[in-house]
């Protein structure tokens, strides 16, 4: 391979990549929308919404040179083109069949990027059910029905018998107003009216401004614009297809006046061009203004593009995210890594700086303070690059819940909210799955069947609202059902017939910490969805994983809700510096309790293991330096200072030497720099430049036990 | 372009009239209108039917596009601006049937 070929290798990849990634999108919106939809079926702008999804598509294949993903595209978007031309009508079966396509897409989507195995024969059926719908002319109607009885025809024509067929033909008004460099651009205008020439009977005429100084124009800026007629049997997305790469939304206007075309064609088989002329004061208005207009017929996609500003608009673009550019996690991660070297050199600098006098050096103290603050705010910044919104993730569940309800034969109803919430990318990576889980358990064991909710006075309709919300330094997400709720008793009594230490006086918080113990479930059949009781202590060690916490309320016949807080980032952590002997540590503050010095007599020694009896309550001693088999200044608890810690319950104290500081602490991985360090978290570079060790609390009480 | 001062103005369009070339052809267009507002040409000669309308003659346009067209339109618009009347002449019927396809024939008073 020449360096040429590679050159060419790498930046098609790099295309690919954005193709798959979009791909992706569209077809996350275009299931959005699907599961969203109303009986009634979809509104204008839905049905648009999903016809650009999949049109984008196509267009993307087609161009990175993925053929296959077209088929079943182009079908998919010929059927929504008809259906938003009004010749074919929504019925509710067709949000399968759309997300049936959507899979089978996906699938394609998958080989392509991952090498994963594409079923053919699924291609070819979902293409044929496709086709079938747009050859009946319905997804109900046989085979070979007239489509174009679904075209609402004003009832004076239908009375009189002109409208033979669908083909007939449509009237066309547009003015298209070029942009003023279409000249230099290379534009040819003859060549634009050719090709609109060949779909029908057109006529231009040319208008100029009112007004135009002759003495001070630019011969090669376009001034004129053009109003054309087009009588055709074209549709509007053909006329606009012409346009594409010309003219920008608000440089076309189009509409049509297919009443006087088919008037005229009942009375004389001549084109109505020459004697139809729409009314003096018709306002000719872009097509995404025309939704407004019951008669302005059916809007092109780059007249959604437009109206996607419009309230309530999907898919829509905002200005800023029009304004967005693609950058890779990695850039962003280097970044991120880059930012926190500046900020430990900017701790250094203030560190080095504490020995020279304030007064002699006012103005270097000034500047580095300013250059602190600096620091953070930077830092800040760069962090919240990689925050995402949390409607990534909630985004997925509404066509899972829609499914499992099918299945199981339940109403449910879900519905999320602070869609906005942002968190970092890793973080959402992980939380998906814990998520899925957690909703799946409602679905199956906390909704009720619509007669038993009924029966208990409660909606046939269930729901489950995703709440996600920041609160501090951490997101909440919230799973709520407004189901059964947990059953205390039946809890209890499968704890006991586990093994699982439990009894009649623990508090409810402490009886619904059960269910996360391994293999706890009290589902009375397996299900294919849930029960098998290895979900939700999987669903606590993966929020655990992230530093996060879990937290359940329940009330009977009322339902549950299950917390998840998590922090906000994990490439940042607010921590206290401690010294053991010549080292440091970095001790997360968000388990951190309190810092004593105990009295003599608080000390005990139980099973040859120290504790310090702290308001009642015993609490095991973990030395550091014997953790980590060092020398240490204090090797004495009486001597030393203790550091409570607690997380999800379990309590230690740590021996430390001294207290040092509070910092925010950039993370990194000891692992991927020098190996794992039992009990550590990473590591991080103090103002000193020496590295300190983090703290893994976890981990510490494991190596208690173990020892 | 040449422009000849006889019983009616008449002013000659040479060549191809496109995108290409219309800032050359432009000086010259601009300067045949402020030499025919130096010679008072404007005010009374609305007509061109009568003496004195400029005639624009087309004879010598191998060639016209949009931007060519806009030109010529603009032109004639200034003429008029300044009460100054113009027609065209001599149209090839390959240039006549260009201007009728960009759609210039009510700008240029034609008929097709």
């Amino acid at each position: 391979m020449t360096q040429s070929d590679q050159n060419n290798n790498i930046d098609l990849n790099q295309f690919n990549q954005v193709f798959f990634e979009e791909c992706a999108e569209h077809l996350a919106e275009m299931e959005q929308i699907l599961v969203s939809l109303p009986d009634e079926g979809p509104d204008e702008e839905q049905l648009n919404a999903i016809f650009r999804a999949a049109h984008s598509i196509k267009g993307g294949a087609g161009i990175f040179g993925f053929q296959d993903m077209t088929v079943v595209t182009h079908v998919l978007e010929s059927l929504l083109d008809r259906m938003r031309n009004h010749e074919i009508p929504f019925s509710t079966a067709m949000v399968d069949l759309f997300l049936e396509a959507g899979d089978v897409i996906s699938m394609q989507l998958a080989g392509h990027r991952d090498g994963a195995f594409v079923r053919q024969e699924a291609i070819e059926q979902i293409s044929a059910k496709l086709q079938q719908v747009i050859d009946a002319g319905s997804l109900d109607a046989p085979a070979g029905s007239a489509s174009a009885a679904m075209i609402p025809v004003p009832e004076e024509i239908a009375q009189s018998g002109t409208v033979a067929s669908e083909h007939s033909d449509q009237r066309y008004e547009l003015v298209f107003t070029p942009d003023p460099d279409i000249f230099r651009r290379g534009i040819r205008l003859e060549n634009l009216f050719a090709e609109l020439e060949e779909l029908g009977e057109l006529t231009v005429t040319a208008g100029l401004p009112a007004t135009t100084d002759f003495n001070s124009i630019d011969p090669e800026i376009c001034v004129c614009s053009w109003r054309m007629t087009l009588v055709t049997t074209a549709g509007e997305a053909d006329i606009r297809d012409i346009f594409e790469f010309v003219a920008d939304l608000d440089q076309l206007q189009l509409r049509t006046v297919s009443e006087n075309v088919r008037e005229i064609s009942a009375s004389d088989d001549s084109k109505a061009i020459a004697t139809v002329t729409p009314p003096e004061n018709t306002r000719l208005m872009p097509t995404g203004e025309s939704a407004a207009d019951p008669a302005g017929a059916a809007t092109g996609r780059r007249a959604y593009d437009k109206n996607e500003l419009a309230a309530g608009a999907y898919g829509r673009r905002t200005s800023e995210a029009e304004s967005s550019i693609r950058v890779g996690v990695t850039k962003v991660d280097q970044l991120i890594n880059q930012v926190g070297e500046l900020v430990i050199t900017q701790l250094m600098l203030a560190q080095t700086a504490t020995v020279l006098d304030p007064v002699l050096h006012e103005n270097l103290h000034r500047s580095l303070l300013q250059l602190e603050r600096n620091t953070r705010d930077l830092q800040q910044s760069v962090m919240s690059i990689r925050l995402v919104p949390i409607s990534i993730v909630f985004s997925r569940f509404p066509r899972m819940v829609r499914e499992l309800a099918a299945k199981l034969g339940k109403q449910v109803e879900l519905k999320t909210v602070g869609d906005t919430t942002e968190l970092d990318k890793g973080l959402i990576e992980k939380i998906t799955d814990p998520l899925t889980h957690l909703v799946r358990n409602c679905m199956d064991h906390a909704l009720e069947t619509p007669e038993a909710r009924i029966a208990a006075g409660k909606e046939p309709c269930g729901t489950i609202t995703l709440r996600a919300s920041q609160i501090g330094g951490r997101i909440v997400i919230d799973v709520i059902d407004d189901g059964a709720g947990l059953n205390r008793a039946k809890i209890l009594a499968k704890a006991a017939e586990r093994g699982i230490p439990a009894s009649d006086n623990m508090s409810d918080e402490e009886v619904w910490q059960l269910i996360f113990a391994p293999g706890f479930s009290t589902a009375e059949c397996v299900t294919d969805i849930s029960g098998r009781g290895v979900g939700m202590d999987v669903v606590l060690r993966n929020v655990q994983s992230m530093s996060g916490r879990v937290n359940i309320s329940s009330e009977p016949g009322n339902g549950t809700r299950v917390t998840i807080s998590l922090p906000l980032t994990l490439a940042i952590l607010d921590g206290l510096s401690v010294a053991v002997g010549q080292e440091k540590f970095i001790i997360p503050l968000n388990s951190i309790v309190e810092s004593l010095q105990p009295a003599p007599e608080s000390l005990k020694t139980v099973n040859g293991g120290n504790v310090v009896h702290v308001r009642g309550e015993y609490i095991p001693i973990i030395a550091l330096y014997e953790l980590f088999n060092m020398d240490a200044l204090v090797k004495e608890p009486g001597k030393g200072i203790l550091i409570l810690i607690d997380v999800e319950g379990e309590k230690a104290a740590l021996l430390v030497d001294a207290l040092l500081d509070e910092h925010q602490v950039v993370i990194k991985s000891i692992e991927t720099n020098y190996r794992k360090v039992e009990g550590t978290a990473g590591a991080t570079i103090l103002g000193d430049g020496r590295v300190a060790l983090i703290l893994d609390v976890n981990s510490l009480f494991r190596m208690r036990k173990q020892k | 372009m040449n422009t000849e001062a006889g019983e009616s103005l008449k002013t000659c369009l040479d060549g191809e009239c496109s995108m290409s070339t219309v800032a050359g052809k432009y000086p010259a267009l601009m300067n045949c209108l402020a030499r025919l507002l130096d010679s008072g040409a404007s005010g009374e000669r609305n007509d061109c039917s009568t003496s004195g309308a400029l005639l624009v003659d087309l004879t010598g346009v191998t060639d016209i596009d949009a931007c060519g067209c806009q030109l010529l339109a603009l032109f004639l618009s200034g003429l008029k601006q300044n009460n100054i009347s113009a027609q065209l002449t001599n149209i090839p019927d390959t240039i006549r049937s260009k201007i009728h396809f960009l759609g210039f024939d009510s700008e240029f008073n034609l008929s097709h």
